[in-house]
């Protein structure tokens, strides 16, 4: 049996009678959002003071502006550019596979618009045993199933798009994109060592030096769809505190009424005096953002702190909206790199029984556990 | 036995022309067929081809400012085979074997389209071919006679000896092609 729509289709009408409860509500509070905004604007610097009086011993993330909070941009004019889009998928170590290995598929697009560069769609796969994951540490042993795979698959993808976009910035001016946060979230997991997690520190920090030392030609910006982050609503948190009833908002609620199509908001900082937050491992690359409207879409896209130059955020902006408007309102370049990376079903599907046959042939034949054996075999 | 596909790497706007003689240099012959049909559309079937570009923008420049979409059509060719050549001899027949998966398909030389066409006799298999229509084989000859240089005229007599013989119940079909073959 499958989901029982009869028994959900019955539900859903109350649900959506509640979430818009809960919509009426949150229109006060993004009002209120709105008038700490328009606070902070009118006196930046005291503004910033008082938040960063009020969060900057405290765990949780806030942004501050680099100048007024309220600042909304249009849609700078582009020039010839490449866009390099990457975007990665895995298939993370199997606990009931004979051989547990990975495999992680790195897709990109690099798309030359008026710049002589030969396009390219294309993926990169490789697949490790579980053990190389761990670099040599047991500190991995004890992280959650699928966290090393996603690390190595995020570090991976900026190497990618590093070895894309150096000799594109060469040829004129590039702009790199990926798909989700800047940096590997997974970085300061505390459910690894320090010891295990170092080659992905140090790799990554290596990738960023290679951009940075591009300079001004090459753009770079990590992409995330419908944002929930709310690192702008803390601050406006300490401005104007919301009744405790308010239901939380999100940076993309506040802005949403603030920005046209293509526009964008002011540049702000990322900051976190959260122990081990990913920024503090990664000194030197701290997290710029700003919030991008497509469509109806508030879209939060991060970049290095050192690649928000007024040219390269107008190149990085302009690209976004031009790549938006080519694809039904999500890059282009992004699309098509997950296009390439994805991993279908019915691939790791095929992928797990080739592993298995050629297992076989080597004479290698784990006994099938209980639950394995029964999902496979589904006799009636 | 009687048509294979092939397919280019990715999209062309100039595909190998309805009617050319083409030639795999693999197996245990050459064998020789003429295209047929030709189709581009998307290498993924579960991403349609979407109108792009503004109005009045060529293709070539709609395709220049969306430098992706090349790279994610495809365009295959239908070959009708006409003949094959075995150790040096050209016969205007089905070859014995069909050519190989994968072997490259190349454009026949001018040399093989006169030696397979042999006066015409490549018509036979070419007309028993149900996708090889009058405009198919109207192009395959004119194809050949071109490629006979100074022996077109002796080519185009003989091949509409042959085509009325092959065609003597279906007149309506003869003078169709007959027509379509004059320049």
């Amino acid at each position: 049996m499958t989901l029982r729509m009869d028994t959900v289709a019955a539900e859903l009408p109350a649900l959506i009678a509640r979430h818009e409860e809960t919509r009426a509500a949150a229109g006060a509070a993004i009002e209120g959002a709105r008038n700490a905004l328009r606070q902070w604007s009118a006196d930046p610097v005291a503004a910033a003071a008082r938040i960063e009086q009020a969060l900057g011993g405290q765990a949780v993330p806030y942004a501050l502006a680099e100048d007024d909070p309220a600042a909304t941009c249009p849609t700078p004019s582009l020039g010839p550019v490449t866009v390099i889009g990457v975007d990665g998928s895995s298939i993370t170590p199997d606990r009931f596979s004979t051989v547990r290995c990975y495999a992680i598929n790195i897709g990109h697009a690099l798309l030359p618009y008026g710049v002589p560069v030969e396009p390219s769609l294309d993926a990169v796969a490789e697949v490790g045993l579980d053990g190389d994951l761990l670099e040599g540490s047991a500190g991995m042993r004890q992280a959650p199933r699928g966290l090393a795979t996603r690390l190595l698959r995020d570090v991976r993808e900026l190497e990618c798009g590093v070895e894309l976009a150096v000799p594109a910035a060469e040829a004129g001016p590039a702009v790199l994109l990926l798909d989700g946060t800047l940096l590997p979230w997974d970085l300061h997991t505390r459910q690894a060592s320090d010891e295990a997690l170092a080659p992905y520190r140090n790799r990554t920090i290596e990738a960023l030096d290679r951009i940075r030392a591009c300079g001004e030609p090459l753009s770079m910006g990590a992409y995330i769809s419908a944002s929930a982050a709310r690192e702008v609503v803390a601050a406006l948190d300490v401005l104007a505190p919301p009744p405790p009833s308010a239901p939380p908002l999100t940076d993309g609620d506040v802005f949403r009424g603030l920005l046209q199509p293509g526009e964008r908001s002011a540049i702000f900082h990322s900051r976190s005096s959260r122990r081990g937050s990913v920024e503090s491992l990664l000194p030197g690359h701290e997290v710029a953002l700003f919030y991008l409207r497509v469509g109806d879409d508030i879209a939060r896209v991060e970049l290095p702190a050192w690649a928000a130059t007024p040219t390269q955020v107008d190149r990085l902006h302009a690209t976004l909206v031009d790549q938006c408007e080519r694809c039904e309102g999500y890059p282009r370049a992004l699309q098509e790199a997950h296009e390439q990376a994805v991993i279908s079903a019915s691939d790791r599907e095929q992928f797990e029984r080739l592993l298995d046959r050629l297992a076989g042939d080597a004479g290698i034949r784990a006994p099938l556990n209980g639950k394995q054996q029964s999902k496979r075999r589904r006799s009636i | 036995m009687r048509a294979f596909e092939c397919a280019y790497s990715r999209y062309t706007s100039e595909p190998f022309a309805l009617g050319q003689m083409l030639v795999v240099r693999e197996g245990r012959c050459d064998t020789f067929g003429v295209v047929t049909g030709s189709e581009s559309g998307p290498d993924d079937p579960s991403r349609p081809l979407v109108p792009r570009g503004d109005p009045g923008q060529s293709a070539a420049a709609v395709m220049a400012d969306n430098p992706e979409i090349e790279m994610l059509l495809r365009t295959t060719l239908t070959v009708a085979i006409c003949g094959h050549i075995d150790r040096e001899v050209a016969r205007p027949a089905l070859p014995p074997m069909p050519p190989p998966l994968l072997a490259e398909v190349q454009a026949a030389t001018d040399e093989e389209k006169v030696r397979v066409a042999d006066e015409g006799r490549f018509l036979v298999p070419l007309l028993a071919n149900p996708a090889a229509d009058d405009a198919v084989v109207a192009a395959a000859i004119r194809e050949v006679a071109r490629a006979a240089g100074p022996g077109e005229r002796p080519f185009l007599v003989a091949a509409g000896k042959e085509l009325a013989r092959l065609l003597k119940a279906e007149p309506s079909r003869l003078t169709s092609i007959l027509r379509a073959v004059e320049p």
